[in-house]
């Protein structure tokens, strides 16, 4: 074990103040673009329209004013994953529309619409995480909270808890770098007095075990940290959401409107390359068609 | 007993290298630390204390300068780091966070167990390791962790890093927090490893800890070793103790205002014996300048 920097690989959930035009738009309008974005990246399934996406993000990135370095890196834990999932696609899932078939034999089939397929699975992903990724960079854990109620409080007529849920959401993003600081800190102090926690040839029992004095007092901590999390709050006399006001309110500008605008058309975008099928350009001589 | 153990030359380190919240921690550190010496690290939070003894135990290894602990080099890449790390044992702060097992014997035979020991060896390493740092084995060996108090906990905490018997201890404020009683039986545990020549470098607040326990004091402000010498010469510089928010102890305190009114006393007692007799001395030869 080298390298105990847990927290440099995880950027998401990190707030970046840097007081850019998008940090200043109104938690709402952030909220809803996030949204938007990530509903389109779900229903789309569109290789040409996520090229798009990721260029948008990078641009969002660049006006507010975050490291593109930095942002990238967020994706570093996720490459596994994603290697894992376009590998399986592109073996298993076939076709039926796949174009040329390339390779074939037992139940492996591999066609070209396979690889564009992978790759579009491949690229959703990276775009998911760089939305969210995004999100958190530009919106603080108390903006969020505020965002979140604002959004639900509709459903409130009806009895939903809007903001007992925006609370709940609020302190888990909260808690996450904190978790990831405390783990830290915990790997050095065992590592200190001797622990091992394993190479990967051993077996996963063995594994799991061996990780007890880093999640028994993990555990332990996360506790003791609700729980003064909660004294602090009733300290400060919190009875929940009812009759309280805010100390600094947002308005919506003409920043917001064109954010706003700015996302529908990208989401637009995105979904016509779906629907209009534009990614048939990429596969060579399609056989189906 | 002046073998250099620690040398530690031109270290700079940067926390979170690479992102925006990237800070740097230690700036072109160098210092020594020699066998059986204590040295004390002070400074303001956040001056790099922690980073600092983070180096000389692997840890961190060193982004620039170098690291010779015990003669190996820590930047070497064929250095076996996990050797290092149980020659070289770290207190980390509030060590009583970092408790799991159930039983304290089974807590503090931790490390020695991971580290292959077994049977009777393990059982006179744990009595031995508990004995030191201040915990009755047989009425402790047995007792649940969880209903062990603050300062036991810090005690079973400390017991656990000695029992890899470690040749050098670092201890990152060993007495934070803790209440007089127990911080004074800390203390007299700490006093008595010096004494068996343990060398120790810790980092802490608590400068009457210092006064009492260490030889040499580094001061440490935003990185960087602003200055440092022997006890007595470091707290005879009050002013410049001040300049950096850092108080010297009551009786080295007591010391200087006896001085400003004119008292022939030394400019430093590191000790209330000390102080005791330097006051003594002062009013039997009434040497009492006549300034008033």
């Amino acid at each position: 074990m080298r390298n105990t920097e847990f927290l440099r690989n995880v950027t998401i959930g990190q707030y970046l103040p840097t007081d850019s035009p998008v940090h200043r738009l109104h938690p709402t309008t952030k909220m809803l673009m996030g949204g938007f974005c990530v509903v389109a990246a779900i229903i789309s399934g569109s290789l040409g329209g996520f090229v798009i996406m990721v260029l948008a993000v990078t641009a969002a990135l660049r006006l507010a004013r975050i490291p593109l370095l930095y942002a990238y890196r967020g994706l570093r834990p996720a490459v596994p994953i994603i290697v894992l999932v376009a590998a399986l696609q592109i073996l298993f899932a076939s076709q039926s529309d796949g174009g040329a078939v390339l390779w074939s034999g037992w139940i492996i089939t591999i066609t070209a619409g396979d690889f564009l397929v992978a790759a579009t699975m491949a690229v959703r992903l990276v775009v998911l995480i760089l939305i969210i990724s995004f999100f958190t960079f530009c919106t603080s854990a108390k903006e969020l909270t505020h965002g979140t109620e604002q959004l639900l409080r509709p459903l409130g007529r009806i009895g939903f808890p809007a903001h007992e849920l925006a609370l709940v959401l609020t302190i888990a993003l909260r808690f996450l770098p904190l978790l990831a600081m405390e783990a830290e800190r915990l790997v050095k102090a065992q590592v200190s007095r001797g622990a091992d926690f394993g190479k990967r040839r051993m077996g996963l029992f063995k594994r799991v075990y061996r990780m007890f004095p880093l999640l028994v007092p993990l555990f332990l901590a996360s506790l003791r940290r609700g729980e003064h999390l909660v004294l602090a709050m009733e300290a400060r006399c919190y009875t929940g959401g009812k009759g309280r006001t805010r100390l600094v309110r947002f308005r919506f500008g003409p920043a917001d409107g064109a954010a706003i605008t700015a996302v529908v058309l990208l989401v637009a975008a995105v979904l016509a390359a779906h629907f209009l099928r534009l990614d048939s350009v990429f596969l060579p001589r399609l056989e189906g068609f | 007993m002046s073998r250099p153990v620690i040398e530690i030359q031109d270290l700079s380190h940067v926390y979170m290298a690479g992102t925006p919240q990237a800070k740097t921690s230690l700036r072109e550190v160098n210092l020594t630390v020699e066998e059986g010496a204590v040295l004390a690290l002070i400074g303001p939070t956040g001056s790099g204390k922690s980073t600092l003894l983070q180096h000389m135990n692997g840890l961190y290894t060193p982004q620039s300068g170098s690291v010779i602990v015990l003669g190996r080099d820590l930047a070497d890449r064929v250095t076996d780091l996990r050797r290092i790390r149980r020659e070289v044992g770290l207190v980390f702060q509030n060590p009583e966070h970092q408790i799991f097992e159930r039983y304290v014997g089974d807590e503090v035979a931790f490390g020695p167990r991971t580290a292959g020991l077994s049977g009777g060896e393990l059982t006179r390493r744990v009595r031995w390791a508990m004995e030191l740092a201040g915990l009755d084995f047989s009425l402790f060996k047995d007792r649940p962790t969880f209903a062990l108090s603050g300062g036991e906990r810090r005690k079973v905490g400390l017991a656990g890093v000695i029992a890899l018997k470690p040749r050098i201890l670092l201890l990152d404020e060993p007495t934070s927090g803790l209440d007089p009683q127990t911080h004074e039986e800390l203390l007299c545990r700490m006093e008595s490893l010096r004494g068996q020549g343990m060398t120790m470098v810790m980092a802490t607040h608590d400068m009457d800890d210092v006064a009492r326990l260490a030889d040499r004091i580094v001061v440490l402000d935003g990185g960087r070793v602003v200055f440092g010498g022997t006890s007595r010469e470091v707290f005879a510089r009050r002013e410049a103790l001040g300049a950096h928010g850092l108080e010297v102890p009551v009786t080295v305190a007591l010391m200087q205002r006896l001085r400003e009114r004119g008292w022939d006393v030394p400019r430093a007692a590191l000790s209330v014996e000390e102080a005791e007799e330097a006051v003594a001395a002062a009013l039997t030869g009434s040497r009492r300048r006549p300034t008033g």
